[in-house]
């Protein structure tokens, strides 16, 4: 990792500041958007974690971070970097930590709980212009636990607890707008299948104060049944698509950061993951198909 | 016809509640809870069992439904675990007040801090004071059968409290046994179709629930008589359980009680490791001890007087704690010998022994050390001291993952 | 009773051997017992399962530290967690294990003076790695002589409910092709009664430390390194530098930071913690990351 910014991909390799040795699965998207962000953001950071599968990251006596860590529970964890920040804020103020001392505070939950149970701390935490930042790992489930349906699950996928017919019926809450809707300093939507793309929204919320919101898609080879090599290819597929935006907020406006002028069908995404495999076997679902394929192309009229 | 399979603990509560035919199942995930809520969804997806399951996103939200629904008239069911069980923690103390029935499965696993996979039992003892009945289990079988024995009780119109059927997570939930599945109209004809009696909202029927009640006196009365429901579910529990065995022929008292008759020796523990208690006791019978095992079923409420009964005459009981309250220790220790302070009768020197915290094993040389320590205080005539079941090895092991950590020195 | 521990790695179907073994039992009129035990690991990770069959209700619990057979579906686990797959070898204990390495070298590897029955992968379909479930289920089945074919296939496709037919079919005809192949070793696996030798545990009485330590805390940094995820893998990436343009997409892609650089500025796995993804390899714009087959070699690495 080279210090200072990041302006093309060999800026990103070299050194991590995230270790080997975790016990998370093999092609995990999720850890590659979690090691992309320690490089990005350097070592002087804590990270105030919800329940979930980045959970495993640090077991007794093993850590892989370079800097600091707390686990909260599921539902608070922006509550638990409010905490954190007030007191630095507090000692920093009375002199009893220097300023050199002090850290980035950055909040890692899945989907489940950014989208769910954590909502309302989050809610409350942007109201209080924490200055924090959160890091979203979207798997579209919860994963940790087998990966039942969430809030961001896709409409139409299988998972544990929508096991047969046409998968889940429920439409991905759009949570980039509710956050959107407290009007925070900085808001992105991320993918570490896209590295440059990621690192310029790092570095920009880098340099402003207030809540700074992360939401990364994160391929998830065991819960949307995929072999682990393809995670970056399903990311880009996913960005190519036009199913994962590449968007940020700043200043009141939301801005697309990558626009695809041909986008590529949907179903070149879908097929391959077995969470959608009910689409195309045993014969091809073209209802389905359809209508999540105009899902996607009304957004992009819409925006 | 009535049949054998084997299932895991999990498989079973399912089991439990599709025999009970149950209406409605809010639901979240938890480790080891997940494959109760995926076995009843898949049923339900594949057309199997007829009933709704609604996923939450938190078990505050879930329980909430779960009493909810109960008061607007449906057989419900809900599980959960640990962490989950906390968070859903105020409204399992408040449900018990709105007298509403439901049957919620936990799948013990040690809280945290530190956080942990593995079970014991600190979950289920902190909803102790709450009101809802609780049946402890120490089988897959016996799972299946508390759920459906667990309705018989909540739906009786002097009791209307949440039963709590307890299981421990991976010594159970994880581990296939066999069990025998009932007979679906067997059950039905023991539980009766769910008749909701009061608890219905409808639009002939208006009615305001949950109410505050800002009156100290009247709110002595609400809380007393949940109170009194509490205590004569033992009476209604009892009932239901004959009823049971008439129907089904399984047995399944207040407190199970194994080798006790002749026993000057005992252990007292709830859930699944009591059945390797019964091999101790197996074991040092071999060697002359008479010994037996005391293994409560039903927590809340809580059989003082049966266990007297069970205890009157023994000279040594070790209790063998899975949880701990810090600042006092074993929680069942502390219930049995209330039960016991005061009472006429020759009860027995007790020991509190804590175990198995965190899924740590209880070894078969462990059951031997503690009896053998029992035998000693005996003769002494002394109450030993609290003792957790900890090991030379396991504090070498420790000093050496604190070398890792790096905190060994400071 | 039969106490049975089935020793794999995530995603070898472990679980589902000891289930389907359990089932066998099960419907020869034996009581059983049979658990995974799951760790916070994933797929590739050390894992174990277990049964136990006895003719009375069983009271046991928990693992299995007196074993009558271990199998071994993963020799590499020798190397890895070796003292956890010999645990509690005794007097009787036999081991069936599936390698490629001669039996004076798993005999000096495993030193433990006991039976060891062997199956050569090269005797096995070249892919039996999805088959391990039932090889292992049915080489268990036969061992203890007490359990006939037809039970056997009952419970192969009681587990398999769920598969499609045709998966159905492999399974039944690799486990009895097994089942028969092991009939010479028929009977070899025997009960133990209950278990009566004991030893003192050597409890102690727990004091007071201070909370800097007695909390779960790491002071220092990167401890993760000392877990050996590179034992994981069933496949490797090899780079081929011939071809690799040192533009180290690998490196910025792979999620495990099992990717350094050399001073040349090229590209260098550490497998010791490679946990085989292969995402480097559908990276690479060089094609400069070979797959290779693990087995072959992982033993060497770990
Ligand atoms: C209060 C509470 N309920 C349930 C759980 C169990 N649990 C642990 S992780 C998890 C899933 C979290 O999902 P998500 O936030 O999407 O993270 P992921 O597991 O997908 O990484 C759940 C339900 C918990 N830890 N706490
Ligand atoms: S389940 Fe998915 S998100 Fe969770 S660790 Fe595994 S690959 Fe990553
Ligand atoms: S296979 Fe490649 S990308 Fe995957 S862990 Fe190994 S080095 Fe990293
Ligand atoms: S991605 Fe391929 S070409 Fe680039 S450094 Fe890695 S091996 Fe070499
Ligand atoms: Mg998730």
């Amino acid at each position: 990792m080279s210090e200072g910014l990041i302006k093309n991909i060999k800026d990103l390799a070299g050194e991590h500041n995230l270790a080997s040795g975790t016990s998370i699965c093999a092609g995990c998207g999720a850890l590659e958007t979690v090691k992309l962000f320690c490089d990005i953001l350097g070592k002087n950071t804590v990270f105030v974690n919800a329940a979930g599968c980045m959970t495993l990251l640090a077991i007794y006596p093993f850590t892989p971070f370079s800097g600091s860590w707390l686990y909260t529970a599921m539902a608070s964890a922006s509550a638990g970097a409010q905490g954190i920040r007030d007191a630095l804020d507090i000692l920093i103020k009375k002199g009893r930590l220097s300023a050199a001392e002090d850290l980035k505070v950055i909040v890692l939950t899945g989907d489940g709980s950014a989208y769910g149970m954590g909502l309302s701390a989050t809610s409350a935490a942007i109201d209080r212009c924490l200055d924090f930042y959160y890091l979203c790992y979207n798997n579209e489930g919860y994963g940790n636990t087998g990966h039942q349906d969430s809030a961001a699950t896709p409409y139409g996928a299988r998972t544990a607890t929508s096991s047969s017919g046409a998968g889940f019926i429920g439409r991905k809450k759009d949570l980039f707008s509710i956050w959107a809707a407290h009007k925070p300093a900085y808001l992105a939507t991320v993918i570490a299948a896209e590295p440059m793309d990621f690192a310029r929204k790092v570095e920009t919320a880098m340099k402003i104060k207030g809540p700074k919101m992360f939401i990364s898609l994160a391929p998830c080879p065991t819960g949307w049944h995929y072999e682990p090599h393809q995670t970056v290819s399903i990311g880009k597929l996913a960005v190519q698509t036009g199913i994962w935006p590449l968007k940020e907020y700043k200043d009141g406006k939301v801005t697309h950061t990558k626009v695809i002028k041909e986008k590529l069908p949907v179903e070149e995404y879908l097929k391959l993951q077995g969470r959608f495999e009910h689409l195309f076997t045993p014969e091809k679902n073209l209802v389905l198909i359809n209508e999540i394929q105009s899902s996607v192309d009304q957004y992009w009229i819409d925006i | 016809m009535t049949h054998q399979i084997l299932v895991t603990g999990n498989a079973a509560a399912a089991w439990g509640a599709r025999l009970s035919s149950v209406d409605y199942i809010p639901a979240f995930p938890i480790t080891p809870q997940t494959e109760i809520i995926e076995t009843l969804s898949g049923w339900i997806n594949n057309g199997e069992m007829d009933s709704h399951l609604t996923m939450y996103e938190s078990e505050h939200s879930m329980i909430t439904a779960a009493g909810s629904a109960a008061t607007a008239g449906v057989r419900v069911f809900t599980a959960t675990s640990s962490q989950g069980l906390m968070y859903g923690m105020e409204m399992i103390f408040a449900i018990p007040g709105w007298r509403v029935p439901f049957v919620l499965v936990n799948v013990s696993r040690g809280l945290a801090s530190p956080i942990t996979l593995e079970c014991d039992h600190n979950d289920i003892l902190a909803a102790r004071d709450s009101g809802c009945i609780q049946i402890h289990c120490s089988t897959c079988q016996e799972i299946l059968d508390s759920v459906i024995i667990g309705y018989k009780i909540s739906e009786h119109i002097k009791i209307r409290l949440p039963v709590i059927v307890n299981l421990d997570g991976f010594y159970l939930s994880f581990t296939r046994e066999p069990v025998e599945i009932p007979e679906q109209h067997k059950v039905i004809q023991y539980l009766g179709e769910y008749n909701p009696m009061n608890d219905i909202y409808s639009a002939s029927a208006p009615q305001a629930r949950g109410l505050i009640v800002l009156v100290g006196s009247q709110y002595s009365y609400f809380r007393y008589q949940a109170h009194l429901a509490n205590l004569k579910a033992l009476d209604v529990y009892k009932e239901a359980a004959e009823e049971f065995t008439l129907q089904f022929g399984r047995n399944y008292s207040v407190i199970e009680s194994y080798k006790i008759d002749d026993a000057e020796y005992c252990f007292i523990m709830v859930g699944s490791f009591s059945t390797k208690a019964k091999s101790a006791a197996d074991l040092l019978r071999s060697e002359g001890w008479r010994i037996g095992l005391i293994r409560p079923r039903l927590i809340r409420p809580f059989p003082s007087e049966e266990l007297r009964i069970l205890l009157s005459g023994i000279k040594g009981a070790a209790v063998i704690d899975q949880n701990i309250s810090f600042g006092k220790g074993g929680i069942l220790y502390t219930e049995i010998t209330s039960a016991l302070y005061g009472a006429d009768g020759n009860y027995p020197v007790t020991g509190s022994f804590i175990g198995g915290l965190g899924g740590r094993d209880i070894t078969i040389d462990e059951f031997i050390v503690i009896a053998g320590e029992m035998r000693e205080y005996v003769q002494k005539g002394k109450q030993p001291d609290t003792r957790l079941l900890f090991t030379e090895d396991e504090l070498q092991q420790i000093k050496k993952i604190q070398l890792i950590a790096g905190t060994e020195n400071s | 009773m039969y106490r049975i521990r089935f020793h794999g790695r995530g995603g070898e179907g472990m679980k589902t051997a000891s289930r389907i073994l359990g089932s066998s039992f099960f419907f020869e009129g034996f009581q059983v017992q049979d658990a995974p035990k799951y760790g916070a690991e994933r797929r590739g990770a050390p894992v174990s399962a277990y049964v136990r069959a006895d003719h009375k209700q069983i009271y046991e619990r928990g693992e299995i530290h007196k074993p009558d057979l271990i199998v071994i579906a993963d020799e590499t686990l020798l190397h890895v967690t070796r003292n956890t797959v010999l645990e509690g070898i005794h007097e009787n204990t036999v081991i069936f294990i599936i390698s490629a390495m001669s039996n004076s070298e798993l005999e000096e590897i495993i030193n433990s003076g006991k039976s060891i029955i062997k199956i050569d992968p090269a005797a096995l379909p070249e892919n039996y790695h999805r088959f391990l479930s039932p090889i292992t289920a049915s080489a268990s089945a036969c061992f203890t002589g007490k359990i006939q074919s037809s039970n056997l296939i009952r419970g192969v496709k009681d587990e398999l409910k769920t598969v499609k037919d045709d998966l159905i079919i492999e399974n039944v005809a690799i486990a009895e092709k097994i089942f028969n192949e092991m009939k010479s070793y028929s009977g070899i696996v025997t009960e133990t009664g209950e278990i009566t030798v004991l030893r003192d545990p050597q409890l102690i009485t727990l004091p007071l430390h201070n909370s800097s330590i007695a909390t779960p805390v790491i002071r220092t940094v990167s401890t993760s390194v000392k877990n050996q995820t590179g034992s994981w893998r069933t496949a490797r990436p090899v780079v081929l530098y011939e071809k690799c343009s040192g533009c180290m997409m690998c490196n910025v892609y792979c999620p495990d930071s099992a990717i350094t650089k050399n001073k040349d500025g090229f590209p260098v796995i550490d497998y010791n913690h490679c946990k085989g993804c292969l995402i480097c390899c559908e990276v690479c714009p060089s094609g400069a990351i070979r797959k290779e087959n693990e087995k072959i070699r992982r033993s060497e690495t770990v």
